[in-house]
């Protein structure tokens, strides 16, 4: 199995990895590998910097889809980048046809800021997009690209999250019109509670939080249809997840935790890709992990030459050795891998990542199985 | 290697250290802690929420509470969900509500989901530290926090806008006018992170831009991290050129390979010269370059890298 091949069979990968690992160059390099297979990819991207926009090259990525030319594809590549704001207005237009539901909320101060704060929304606004993205024929494959690490696994927990808040009894305490299930008992520890958050927020406040709650509770069916549907198409043999790593000490901490939360919640990482995790020392075998090199220069080597040719040599030793020395850094997360994850190792491509032929580069890699 | 120092983000009461992901955040807020312990202040470094960075810096999780924790430094992880149960002692009129509340699980993931609480819970706990007091003098200087990756930093300082209407009136309004206050302080100011590459220098001019037009924070210091060294010192391109066409007509490979690899890596440094001049140029504040290190983390590390911040003026 390659990373092509999960590439050309899936209906949504998702790309998950700590902070500066490379995941979002790769997602974007993965949109492009699979555009040139001949499929129809939307690369989606929820983290909020401007990165993907940069890696393609393309001036700016809005919340709908913008094309992405690639030259000689079979398929073809759009990208977007999922903003908050703009994602919950549609949404909710999508969601219900009840006209006063949707101007109150809108209205609601609470709505307004909830719906668009950068860094809790995304996990929410992505579910809703992937949900979208799902149901548009345009598109045979989304690669999605998410915020680094600890947030990555929100998208598995959005959905139930949401839904199972809107159920608990916590919400019917703020509800205006209180919508008590059971006994005295526990309407006693709603009052105590009321005048806690009243004491803490104040009567105003509170207020709008009951009215937020009260109408976001009117759609919870709506959530609800939604999020099992995205749930179990991230759960689905249609998915695959890819974790991005690099055999850097503090990465690869991160990676060994995020694979161990996503099993945690029953997702088998499908293939490990270690970026930049060895120096091409055969320019033209870049898919080889050079580990060592022969110290010995070649004896009829000219004298005059000997001093610089000592020096490269022993460079690129060195080289050879840090090589080995990732390989074996790599092996402490992918021992804990499942046997049949796929690992892939990419070596430092300077310079690539800064416009759609760069990212061409990464084929290749995709293409193989290499570590 | 140019040889700015950060004096000034020494001279302030509290720095956020901040950057985009994986620049090396945890490592240069550890430097400038050890380096402040060294010249004499009493720095306390603080690590929002659970992250590994400074496991690998340290050899030791952060604890709850301040503890040294070597090199010098006194450091603590501040874990919003504590924070939280600290905010609602402090705020609520009976120790019974608080222990009501902190106790039910659907509130605790109100407050972790709505807006602003988990960084305003935060932010109340760093002024509660800024306030603590010692004879003479606060206690604590500088206050040092490790702002995770650039989003989050971006909802810290915009929270008195974010909470601003809402607190306006009600019991939070004193609470975020103290965290405005906090922010816009003159000795409250920022230590941006970046490397020396095109992509990530990008971004963090962008960050800088942000910071300085959209939330008028002061900018105190810019480091430049994981910088390579100039590679093979003392051979010339003739050289190499010489040795290439040597081994090309005498199809030694492996001296052309090392040719090769040698040329690769002088024009990835000098595209990190280009970027780094580039980045500096955008950034109006003292920088300091660190270096890669064969071994980017522990206290050996901070040894090596914590005195380029004061360019050993103090």
């Amino acid at each position: 199995m390659t990373v092509a091949q999960i590439l050309a069979t899936r209906r949504l990968v998702v790309c998950v990895g700590a902070g500066g690992v490379g995941k979002t160059t790769l997602a974007a390099a993965m949109g492009v590998s699979a555009a040139n297979h001949g499929r129809h990819v939307l690369v989606l991207t929820i983290d909020p910097a401007r990165r993907l926009a940069d890696a393609l090259g393309v001036e700016g990525l809005g919340d709908s889809a913008t094309e992405v030319p690639v030259q000689g594809a079979s398929g073809s590549m759009h990208a977007a980048m999922v903003e908050a704001g703009p994602s919950y207005d549609r949404l909710l237009t999508g969601l219900t046809d009840d006209a006063s539901v949707l101007e109150q909320l809108r209205a609601n101060p609470i709505y307004r800021v909830f719906s668009r704060t950068l860094a809790r929304s995304h996990a929410y606004v992505a579910v809703e997009r992937l949900h979208d993205a799902m149901h548009d024929s345009r598109w045979d494959l989304i690669v999605l690209d998410t915020p680094p690490a600890t947030n990555a696994v929100d998208i598995l927990d959005a959905p139930g999250r949401l839904t199972g808040f809107l159920e608990h009894s916590v919400v019917r305490w703020l509800l205006p019109d209180g919508n008590h299930a059971s006994g005295r008992r526990f309407a006693r520890g709603g009052r105590a509670i009321r005048v806690a958050l009243r004491a803490l927020m104040g009567p105003r406040l509170l207020g709008e939080a009951s009215a937020f709650f009260g109408l976001f509770g009117r759609l919870r069916d709506v959530f609800a249809s939604r999020a099992v549907r995205v749930e179990r198409m991230l759960r689905g043999p249609e998915t695959a997840f890819v974790l991005v790593g690099n055999p850097s000490p503090g990465t690869l901490a991160t990676s060994i935790h995020l694979d161990a939360d996503l099993r945690a919640r029953g997702i088998s990482i499908e293939a490990a890709i270690m970026n930049r995790s060895y120096e091409i020392l055969d320019r033209d075998h870049s898919t080889r992990v050079v580990t060592s090199v022969a110290p010995e220069l070649p004896a009829d080597l000219p004298d005059a030459y000997r001093t610089p040719a000592e020096r490269l040599r022993q460079f690129r030793s060195l080289a050879a050795d840090r090589n080995a020395d990732a390989r074996a850094a790599a092996s402490e997360l992918m021992v804990l891998l499942p046997v049949s994850t796929l690992r892939l190792a990419i070596p430092q491509l300077d310079g690539a990542g800064h416009s759609v032929e760069d990212l061409g580069r990464f084929g290749p890699f995709f293409d193989g199985s290499v570590l | 290697m140019s040889h700015d120092d950060l004096l000034p983000v020494f001279d302030l009461d509290l720095v956020f250290v901040t950057g985009k992901g994986g620049v090396g955040k945890s490592l240069v807020s550890a430097a400038i802690a050890s380096e402040a312990a060294r010249v004499g202040l009493r720095p306390l470094l603080v690590q929002l929420g659970s992250r590994t960075s400074m496991e690998a810096i340290f050899g030791t999780r952060l604890a709850a509470q301040p503890t040294f924790v070597g090199s010098g430094v006194t450091a603590l992880s501040l874990d919003p969900n504590t924070a939280l149960v600290e905010y609602l002692e402090a705020h609520l009129p009976a120790p019974r509500l608080a222990r009501l509340l902190a106790r039910s699980a659907g509130l605790r993931w109100l407050f972790r989901a709505a807006p602003g609480v988990p960084e305003l819970v935060s932010l109340d706990r760093l002024a509660r530290f800024l306030d603590e007091r010692e004879p003479g003098r606060a206690r604590w200087r500088p206050i040092i926090v490790d702002l995770d990756a650039s989003g989050h930093a971006r909802m810290f300082f915009d929270l008195p806008r974010v909470l601003g209407r809402f607190a306006a009136g009600g019991p939070l309004e004193p609470v975020v006018g103290r965290v405005r206050a906090m922010l816009e302080a003159p000795g409250t100011g920022v230590c941006l992170v970046g490397l020396g590459t095109p992509l990530a220098g990008r971004e963090t001019q962008e960050l800088y831009r942000v910071l300085v037009d959209q939330y008028e924070m002061l900018v105190a210091g810019l480091v430049i991290n994981d910088l390579i060294q100039p590679p093979l010192p003392g051979i010339v391109d003739r050289d190499l050129d010489q040795l290439d066409q040597w081994a090309a007509s005498t199809g030694a490979r492996e001296v052309e390979l090392d040719v090769d690899y040698g040329r690769r890596v002088r024009r990835r440094y000098e595209a990190s010269r280009r970027a780094v001049a580039e980045l500096r140029a955008a950034v109006a504040a003292p920088c300091v370059e660190f270096p890669r290190l064969e071994h980017p983390t522990g206290a050996a590390a901070l040894r090596r890298l914590a005195p380029l911040l004061t360019g050993g003026a103090r």
